[in-house]
């Protein structure tokens, strides 16, 4: 979590009549509170995180399992790019959760899964280098009814001309892209080196609760490659119905000498 | 079997180890157990973590979804179903990831470290 994070009833006060909680991802462990209800909640158009649980203060949730008659009041839902929560959502700062006696505040925490420092398998730190773009998880709650028109989540491209220099000769250069939940993308390389061909490898990575030295749970699956020769061009357009839906994307430049790259990358919640 | 040095280590850990702790691979995995680790897990925890200082909640938030699904476990003889161990591995690792980056004293950190040995790093 950043720590202050921005706090829901300054902008109450502020006369806003929504919060907007925006904040690059500090760990895998983030949670984030709102002191206040709303009307609605639904993903903000800046964030890379796609599926998010926001808990609630619920009377009700003694009925979620009959037989047990659940007294923790508390309920969980999970927002999507395509799927906000509209409906009334209670912070209770009037009382507290019965089990734990925290006040009820609403929680918001990434569902999906982010390894900060995420390094691939093979990688060599006497020879290797790597870009890590920032994750942010944006969420907006209203205070008011949610308008018919809300904010989806943006495409978000990624503009380099260089990537880091490589630390030995025949080194890789990465570079870490979030991707979670984007459906399709275009991806662009053009190799200005004057003399080294390039070899271009773009894989996708599935996070997992499990890494070493526990079982090694992270997949990383490669779904593209090129050798691009000097003053040479490719692209990848990306599908997720054939390449996959991955937490990250990770962009291998092999036998990179610190020369121009030109590179784009676009992903898009739409589907192709 | 194993103990974690750090948070980030018992983070990593928490799948193998809760699976372990609920009868192991190749055996049914107990539900009845899962809630009386989980149960001590957060009785261990919940003092750590008072609503004040506001850092203390950076942690201690995530006793609320656990304290949940906790309630909601049975006390008899079922079989743990699948999506929630998984729940349950997600919230303690990601509890675990949390003490590790948080601003909270060195104090807080090896405590909730302990309790993690204790419930799932034998």
């Amino acid at each position: 979590m950043t720590f202050p994070q921005p706090p829901s009833t300054e902008a109450i006060l502020n006369g806003q009549n929504f919060f907007r909680l925006k904040t690059q991802l500090a760990g895998a462990g983030d949670i984030y509170e709102s002191e206040n209800s709303g009307h609605a909640i639904a993903l903000g158009p800046d964030s890379d995180i796609a599926i998010v649980n926001v808990f609630y203060y619920d009377e009700l949730t003694r009925f979620d399992f009959p037989s047990i008659l659940d007294p923790s009041k508390v309920s969980s839902v999970q927002i999507s790019p395509e799927r906000p929560f509209t409906g009334r959502l209670n912070a209770r700062m009037d009382t507290v959760y019965p089990l734990t006696g925290q006040p009820a505040r609403i929680l918001i925490a990434p569902a999906d899964l982010f390894v900060p420092f995420y390094l691939p398998p093979g990688f060599s730190v006497m020879q290797d280098a790597i870009a890590y773009e920032p994750v942010f998880l944006d969420i907006i709650q209203y205070f008011v009814e949610l308008p018919s028109l809300y904010p989806n989540r943006g495409d978000k491209t990624y503009r380099y001309v260089y990537a880091y220099p490589t630390l030995a000769a025949g080194g890789s250069s990465f570079i870490l892209i979030p991707s979670y939940g984007r459906k399709s993308g275009f991806f662009t390389f053009k190799n200005l080196d004057p003399a080294l061909a390039v070899t271009v490898r773009v894989f996708g990575l599935k996070f997992s609760t499990s890494n070493p030295p526990g079982p090694a749970g992270t997949q990383q699956t490669q779904i593209f490659t090129s050798v691009i020769a000097v003053s040479g061009t490719d692209v990848f357009p990306f599908n997720s119905s054939i390449s996959g839906i991955w937490d990250m994307m990770l962009i291998e430049l092999e036998n990179y000498d610190a020369g121009p790259m030109p590179m784009t990358v676009l992903l898009s919640d739409r589907a192709l | 079997m194993a103990m974690a040095a750090d948070l980030v280590t018992a983070a990593k850990l928490t799948a193998q180890q809760i699976v372990i702790s609920i009868g192991g691979p190749g055996s049914d995995f107990s539900e009845d157990q899962m809630k009386v680790i989980l149960g001590d897990f957060i009785d261990d925890t919940l003092p750590l973590f008072p609503d004040t200082p506001p850092v203390n909640r950076v942690v201690g938030d995530w006793l609320i979804p656990m304290s949940s699904v906790q309630s909601t476990l049975s006390s008899g003889n079922a079989i743990l179903q699948l999506t929630v161990l998984d729940e349950i591995i997600d919230l303690v690792s990601k509890m675990c990831f949390a003490g590790n980056t948080a601003q909270i004293t060195v104090a807080q950190q090896t405590a909730l470290l302990a309790a993690w040995n204790s419930a799932f790093g034998t």
